[in-house]
């Protein structure tokens, strides 16, 4: 069962690397440990809708991980800035305005909140076009 | 007398029908080890052109370990399942995109299939309209 689990992190960490992404992992008691993927870059056009995928990695645990997604740009919003999955990827979809702040790799924040106090943040850069 | 009793026999059957109904909204399957898979999704699904709808799929497991994969056929035309992701723990949101010319369809039949180890597998329906935007 470890091992099934440790194939199918690994599986969507390679994805993710290979489309280009930024991920940590945080270690707990017992070998548990938490790796968030996120990927490095995501472009958005005002008006428009975007999905961004998350990849979770648990080793020794299956509980819920609770993530929280900041500092997006003025006028874009996100349909749940934070939530609680049971998933191997998480996904955010988030909605720029018509009138949304034009910017260019702006730094947004991804949080992921695991058991026994596990938590780590990475971040990708966001530009929003006309 | 007898017209009452008929009738208190008649509300208890209700009742008890009501019952089962309600406690199988999923759709429940057994594996050869004796593990169980419930899949509980909802029955129907609205989306517009050119937007991102979800659904919340829950899972119910007895004696079944490890990741649940959730598939989904026969959707419509332009209308694509966006999620790579698998269910660890017992519920997961998945997300679907319309196209700007996604087929406009009303109670399409689609099917939400969740799979797990073992090869054990449940399948329910999932009606799907898809609106015009705006």
């Amino acid at each position: 069962m470890k091992s099934t689990f440790t194939v199918l992190a690994l599986g969507a960490i390679l994805m993710m690397l290979v489309a280009g992404c930024q991920q940590s992992t945080v270690r707990g008691p017992q070998g548990k440990a938490l790796t968030l993927t996120v990927p490095a870059t995501v472009t958005i056009d005002r008006g428009q809708t975007q999905v961004i995928e998350v990849g979770l990695a648990r080793t020794d645990f299956t509980s819920p991980v609770r993530l929280s997604l900041t500092n997006l740009p003025h006028g874009v919003t996100a349909r749940e800035s934070s939530k609680t999955v049971e998933t191997t990827m998480a996904t955010f979809v988030i909605q720029a305005a018509n009138d949304a702040a034009l910017v260019t790799n702006q730094a947004v924040s991804v949080r992921a909140q695991g058991p026994d106090g596990m938590a780590t943040t990475e971040q990708f850069r966001l530009t929003v076009r006309q | 007398m007898k017209t009452l009793a008929l009738l208190t026999v008649v509300g208890l059957l209700a009742l008890v029908v009501g019952c089962e109904e309600r406690g199988s909204t999923g759709t429940t399957v057994t594996n050869t080890t004796g593990g169980t898979l419930t899949l509980q999704a909802p029955a129907e699904m609205t989306i517009k052109r050119g937007e991102i709808a979800n659904v919340m799929i829950d899972i119910k497991r007895e004696n079944l370990e490890g990741p649940v994969s959730v598939r989904f056929d026969n959707l419509p035309a332009g209308v694509t399942a966006v999620d790579r992701k698998q269910i660890v723990g017992n519920q997961g949101e998945f997300n679907f995109k319309a196209a700007d010319t996604a087929d406009l369809v009303s109670n399409h039949q689609a099917k939400v299939t969740a799979s797990g180890s073992g090869g054990i597998a449940a399948t329910k329906p999932l009606t799907i309209t898809v609106t015009n935007g705006e």
